[in-house]
């Protein structure tokens, strides 16, 4: 315990030690697998935490090197959301090994680009469920995107934030010209501002779905923009007229990237959130709708978890 | 180890290696045109005129126009010194910037950063661990340096400064920092 108290990074309260001194956590509750076009979202917000032994438990599921990563984090609301962001992979993880896995037994790798993934372990009796993961934090929320065997990017900002430049000219230094047209046709600057935090997350989940970084697929060489659909799908039924979100290539414009869904929702009133997925070629939709599913809870890990995906806590949603 | 250090130490000294050497160049150039000066006082023009271009022959400079020999002398014989010696006259101005000057400039800007907690920004703060700043902040940040410095930051090197000291690198070893 005293490389907690070196950092100083908890007070010490005697009483709740005393009460769960390194109790065992309580069993995660098993989840079913996404289908194939869906993503699950679990987003745990950091001031619902007011148990300090729960940080205790939490760090017991870390890796020593991740253990390291949080306490090198400069201060205690700094280290407290690492901390979290690790506990809540390591869970959500675990909760679609159908108890096989602990959050503990996880390991991670990094792909060539350092996007993080799963390495999983070859076991005799039982293969393990080929999950992809993405996770985004703000300081007042953390989400993690899972699915089944398909790329994933999300990425959360808080509806509130503001930015230091003015919208046009980051727009203007960072987004494709018809991403800086549309910004210029918005004359509300609230309006503006929403729209941009709104792009930006669109533009940051496409980029860590790919998973090539920042710098692999800089933010001026490519469009996301609405599309207005077909009305006729592949199977000759009638969809709705909602438009679309789709990705294009500023050099290739016209050729969209279908590739690519996207979905952009309001999560708990306060954050955009947009989740970016690879479609699923190997399972294609029959006569049903074809864009992306989701199904969101709010956890507090081994304390609680609720499923808000038909509550007003995810809203205003466009696929 | 020491040699391995000293190595280390020389290559990061390059540039003030080569600022002082272009300094102790100048002043020796600076002396050498003073004996030439004072040459030049003792004589007419006319063997002034023939005097210097036969220095230029010598030197094998084009010079873009005659100019009086008393005037235009003094630049143009510094720049024919450092010629010969393969600087040109911005390089040996020194367009690179002074790596602790560039460090002040580079914490201000991020002290000022609206998110930040000043007494956190050290010389050797993390944008993400240390100042708790997420890519839309760390996007702004490079825009407000690029601001200051007057020279856009490409966006694949933008990924890798995640920093004050790798901004402060990239930033005193980019000749159109001003």
């Amino acid at each position: 315990m005293s490389w907690l108290l070196r950092r100083n990074m908890l007070p010490l309260h005697s009483n709740s030690l005393a009460r769960r001194p390194f109790a065992s956590p309580l069993p995660l509750p098993p989840a079913s697998l996404p289908s194939p076009r869906e993503t699950h979202i679990w987003y745990v917000v950091p001031d619902e935490l007011k148990d300090a032994s729960l940080l205790y438990q939490y760090m017991e599921l870390l890796s020593p090197c991740e253990r390291q990563s949080v306490l090198r984090m400069n201060g205690e609301r700094l280290q407290k959301g690492a901390l979290l962001a690790r506990a809540l992979v390591r869970t959500t993880l675990a909760r679609y090994t159908d108890g096989r896995l602990s959050p503990k037994s996880f390991k991670f790798q990094k792909n060539r680009f350092g996007k993080p993934e799963v390495e999983w372990d070859k076991y005799d009796l039982w293969a393990p469920p080929p999950l992809q993961f993405n996770i985004s934090h703000t300081s007042t929320m953390i989400a993690c995107g899972v699915t089944l065997d398909l790329p994933i990017g999300i990425d959360i900002e808080e509806k509130q934030r503001k930015t230091s430049n003015n919208i046009l000219s980051l727009a203007h230094r960072y987004f494709s010209p018809v991403e800086v047209a549309y910004l210029k046709t918005l004359a509300d600057p609230e309006c503006r501002q929403s729209e941009f935090i709104r792009l930006w997350t669109l533009k940051e989940a496409y980029v860590k779905a790919l998973g090539r970084g920042f710098s692999g697929t800089p933010f001026k060489d490519f469009t996301i923009r609405l599309e207005a659909s077909n009305s006729k799908q592949v199977t000759g039924e009638l969809k709705s007229d909602a438009p679309s979100i789709v990705v294009e290539a500023v050099d290739d414009p016209g050729i969209l990237m279908n590739r690519w869904q996207f979905a952009l929702f309001e999560l708990n009133n306060s954050h955009y959130t947009a989740v970016c997925m690879e479609r699923d070629v190997k399972n294609p939709a029959d006569g049903e709708n074809n864009s992306l599913k989701l199904e969101v809870w709010r956890t507090l890990p081994f304390v609680e978890d609720e499923c808000v995906t038909e509550t007003d806590a995810v809203k205003n949603i466009i696929r | 180890m020491e040699k391995l250090a000293r190595q280390q130490l020389l290559r990061g000294n390059t540039r003030t290696q080569l600022q002082r050497r272009y300094r102790r160049l100048a002043s020796n150039g600076r002396k050498r045109y003073s004996k030439f000066r004072s040459f030049l006082l003792l004589c007419s023009p006319m063997a002034v005129a023939a005097a210097r271009s036969a220095l230029l022959k010598h030197l094998r400079v084009t010079v873009a126009s005659p100019a009086p020999p008393r005037r235009a002398a003094p630049l143009f014989f510094d720049q024919l010194v450092l010629r010969r010696r393969g600087f040109s006259t911005d390089e040996a101005r020194g367009t690179f910037l002074d790596k602790s000057e560039v460090a002040d400039r580079v914490i201000t800007v991020v002290k000022n950063f609206q998110k930040v907690d000043p007494s956190k920004v050290t010389p050797n703060a993390y944008f993400q661990k240390d100042l708790g700043l997420d890519s839309l902040d760390t996007v702004e940040i490079v825009m407000a340096l690029e601001e200051e410095f007057g020279f856009e930051i490409p966006d694949n090197e933008a990924d890798k400064i995640d920093s004050i000291s790798l901004a402060v690198d990239f930033i005193a070893s980019h000749p159109q920092a001003k």
